[in-house]
């Protein structure tokens, strides 16, 4: 296939392309991000900025674009806007360290230290000020149906218990940036992400529940319903959370504070995967890739 | 939502809304205060800068004053519970104040944001910078005496650092071996050079600099893990703004439009004097007309109104405005009516307008269909439901079939409050078989030709339907209008001849019996198959399966 090795730097992009393939790769290069391959032509539409080429991979100039890093957040927001999601990669040592380590032919490392996402967002400049910005996750199992959400920009966290029937009305009212299902959910149509069945399962969602809120017991009599106490949250959750039994332990912390991208990571898993916690039984896993819709 | 969780919110809106001054107050210091939920929510993930922490010393120092101009006696429960949580955060505001400068920049890797006087040692970081850049400063005029060159600068940049610059012009003198100078760069117009005691004291100013920078670093990190500490109080404090101000803006709308406050009592019933729709009243206010309020009284034995009249004429925003002044009423808002009554309300179903969604392969007439459905199966005795021309979407027969099926339905079994609007005349014999259904029209007049809508809920059926006075309204070509009166004048005649659509459907048994005997046909069959579980069957299991279906079969026929 290819008719020369790709050069040290196109490698790097590569494989932290690979890390984001159902993203926008961000690729810092000095003051500017750049964007190569598809990427570079779905942002420069998008962005309305020149498109142009640089050296070549498999016999073909590359298509690049880019944006001035101090600039970054206009642009992020119009491409969050229209449905996109953006991996940042940015450079993780200066050039001196680079030289150091390597010589004077080294090339910097890099690393994706960020997913963005319409419903992971913190920015001021990326948020309307008048709504709650919610990512939520559904889950299925046992005839009910289960919503998580999180609004990362405040740390609200709640699940809302619900019928099948009703959960497209409780997803209309929260009106999330993003909303991921399973492969194969009744759903789908509410989908902005699709993910593998399997990050549904109800034990793995357990786990990571316990571990975010760092608790030990398991959760108190079935079905069991988290919500953050002992802030009151909206009163239409309320009301679910008080016909259920109470958990047993009580949260008083808040995801910990980590470094950037992974304690967005932990949180939106967190999110994803804690649904199926409702569930009576693990969702069954079909064998199938996630797949990406962006919103309209 | 209960009702005394209802009373209380409305409690804090009529506290704001009877009082101008005080709304005016709350309102004018809460658009001054900063968004804390968020700037909290920044911190706590890691992505926090320091003019987030600046938010958060103003916003709380804003709840601060804000809870002690609000407290006072007999005021609402509810506010006496959110007051005390915007207090508390005194040794946060004041560390936050005396750490940082009252403007931080959103980015902390230029440093300059702790304030001055809060720790010694970097006052001292940063007293030896200024002092190296004094220093700097008497070397520039030292050289220049020194060289004679009265152009001689000292400048810094990114590269070289501190630097000293001479017009090329001059330059020669200090290119010299024993000059004391070290040659650095030659540009178009200038060269740049280096001297021992300079670079001494740049290397003082660097370090000092770099020294402030990382005391600030550690200073913010300090801060915001003790912001961090209080996230818990610190979110109940953006929470009890936050319910402030939906109460303060609430009230706002409510004297800005003079809505009432809404009577919420346990039974069933609606009963709304001179309610109107907030969106289309301002509009309708804009062009400079006037909106027309409206009654609605829903009640036990009327709980199901049947609204006719001509297009345009109002039918869908008087079914809008009620299931409005319903979800502000249970939101705990004052409604746009003149006095209201409603009792609490389970959950809430439209269906109205029409929109296709063919991106998915569904017709209006389908999603039409899908909405109806639900609501069918989910509506309770305490639901509240709108349904706007339901079966239009289809042929005639059809439609009016599945209308009158859904108003019986709607009416004997689901039992709810529901506002229907339709075209279908027909359907105004329900009101002899259904005994909680009422008819109710929206008026027109026809004068000198031209047809003039009053926009007013009546009882009564509506006289006609006045489509062909609509139409011509829209501009419908005159000779199209002509030929449709033709058509229309044959078809009434027709219908004058046989009994019109609706002839022999009072013959109809009611709907419930008619449920019943359709529960009966079920095929013992279908029932059967639709019980197996095929997956878990053995093979051997599955043959006596057959057997037992072959026999059900046998039945059957």
């Amino acid at each position: 296939m290819s008719s020369a090795a790709p050069t040290p730097m196109m490698a790097q992009y590569l494989a932290l392309k690979a890390e984001a393939e159902d993203c926008l790769l961000f690729y810092r290069m000095g003051d500017f991000f750049e964007l190569f391959f598809d990427d570079a032509k779905i942002a420069s539409a998008v962005l309305d900025i020149a498109l142009t080429a640089r050296g070549e991979h498999d016999g073909e100039r590359i298509p690049m674009c880019g944006v001035p890093a101090h600039a970054m957040e206009g642009y992020l927001a119009r491409l969050i806007k229209a449905g996109h999601r953006v991996a940042i990669a940015n450079q993780t040592e200066t050039p001196e360290e680079a030289r150091k380590r390597m010589g004077s032919k080294a090339l910097v490392n890099r690393a994706i230290i960020r997913v963005v996402t319409a419903g992971t967002l913190t920015e001021e400049s990326l948020l309307d000020s008048r709504t709650a910005n919610w990512c939520a996750a559904i889950g299925e199992a046992g005839g009910s149906v289960a919503i998580a959400c999180a609004d990362i920009s405040t740390g609200r966290f709640e699940i809302i218990e619900s019928s099948a029937d009703r959960a497209a009305a409780e997803i209309a009212r929260l009106s999330p940036a993003e909303t991921v299902v399973g492969d194969g959910s009744a759903f789908d149509e509410l989908a902005t992400v699709v993910r593998p069945r399997i990050d549904f399962d109800s034990a793995g969602g357990e786990a990571r529940l316990k571990r975010l809120f760092g608790v030990a017991t398991p959760p108190g009599a079935s079905p069991p319903i988290w919500s953050t106490p002992p802030r009151e949250r909206f009163p239409s959750c309320a009301r679910r959370v008080s016909r259920a039994p109470k958990p047993r332990w009580r949260s008083t912390r808040r995801p910990a504070r980590a470094s950037n991208s992974r304690s967005v990571r932990r949180a939106r898993a967190g999110a994803a995967c804690s649904i199926a916690s409702i569930a009576p039984s693990p969702a069954p896993a079909p064998a199938c890739s996630a797949a990406i819709s962006p919103p309209r | 939502m209960d009702r005394p969780g209802i009373e209380a919110r409305l409690d804090l809106v009529t506290h704001f809304h009877d009082d101008a001054g005080l709304r005016e107050m709350v309102r004018g210091a809460l658009r001054a205060m900063p968004d804390i939920g968020r700037a909290l929510g920044r911190l706590a993930a890691g992505r926090g800068s320091p003019r987030d922490l600046g938010q958060l010393r103003d916003g709380l120092d804003g709840a601060w004053r804000l809870a002690e101009r609000l407290e006072a006696t007999g005021i609402p429960p509810l506010l006496a519970d959110l007051l005390p949580q915007m207090r508390g955060h005194g040794a946060l505001i004041d560390l936050l104040g005396r750490a940082l400068v009252p403007e931080p920049p959103i980015d902390a890797a230029n440093g300059g944001y702790i304030a001055e006087g809060y720790d010694a040692a970097l006052d001292d970081l940063r007293d030896a910078g200024a002092g190296g850049r004094r220093a700097i400063a008497a070397l520039e005029a030292e050289y220049r005496t020194r060289t004679g060159i009265g152009s001689l600068k000292i400048r810094h940049n990114g590269v070289l650092g501190y630097h000293i610059e001479v017009p090329a012009k001059n330059a020669d003198p200090l290119m010299a071996q024993d000059s004391g100078f070290t040659h650095r760069q030659t540009l178009a117009g200038v060269v740049r050079f280096n001297a021992p005691e300079l670079h001494d004291v740049a290397v003082k100013v660097t370090q000092a600099g770099a020294h402030a920078l990382a005391a600030e670093a550690a200073h913010l990190e300090d801060l915001t893990t003790r912001a961090l500490d209080a996230r818990e109080p610190i979110a109940r404090t953006a929470d009890a703004l936050a319910r402030i101000d939906v109460s303060a803006g609430l009230a706002e709308r409510a004297a800005e439009g003079g809505w009432a406050r809404p009577h919420l009592v346990e039974h069933a019933c609606f009963e709304i004097e001179g309610g109107r729709h907030p969106v289309v009243e301002e509009a309708v206010a804009k062009s400079g007309g006037r909106f027309v309020a409206n009654d609605c009284t829903l009640s036990e034995s009327s709980r199901l109104w049947l609204v006719t009249g001509p297009n345009m004429g109002g039918k869908s925003t008087f079914l809008r405005q009620n299931a409005l002044i319903a979800v502000l009423a249970q939101a705990g808002s004052y409604v746009p009516a003149a006095r209201a009554t409603l009792g609490l309300v389970d959950r809430l179903f439209s269906r109205v307008g029409a929109s296709d969604n063919l991106a998915r392969g569904r017709s209006t007439f389908m999603v039409e269909m899908v909405e109806t459905a639900a609501i069918l199966a989910q509506a309770t005795p305490r639901s509240f439901v709108i349904l706007d021309e339901v079966g239009r979407g289809t042929s005639t027969y059809d439609g009016l079939a599945i209308a009158w099926a859904v108003v019986e339905a709607i009416h004997e079994d689901n039992r709810c409050r529901c506002l229907f609007a339709t075209h279908y005349h027909e359907l105004t014999r329900l009101a002899e078989r259904c005994d909680a259904l009422t008819l109710h029209h929206v008026r027109a007049r026809e004068w000198k030709g031209d047809l003039v809508l009053l926009h007013e809920v009546a009882e009564g059926p509506a006289d006609r339907s006045y489509g062909l006075a609509v139409a011509r309204l829209a501009g419908l070509p005159p000779v199209t209008i002509r030929r449709a009166k033709s058509v229309l004048d044959k078809l009434e005649a027709g219908r004058a001849a046989t009994g019109g659509l609706a002839a022999g459907l009072d013959d109809l048994p009611l709907f419930a019996a008619a449920a019943i005997e359709e529960e009966e046909s079920v095929d013992a069959l279908r029932t059967e198959l639709g019980t197996l579980d095929i997956d878990s069957l053995s093979p051997r299991d599955a043959l006596e399966v057959l057997y037992r279906l072959k026999g059900l079969a046998a039945e059957g026929a």
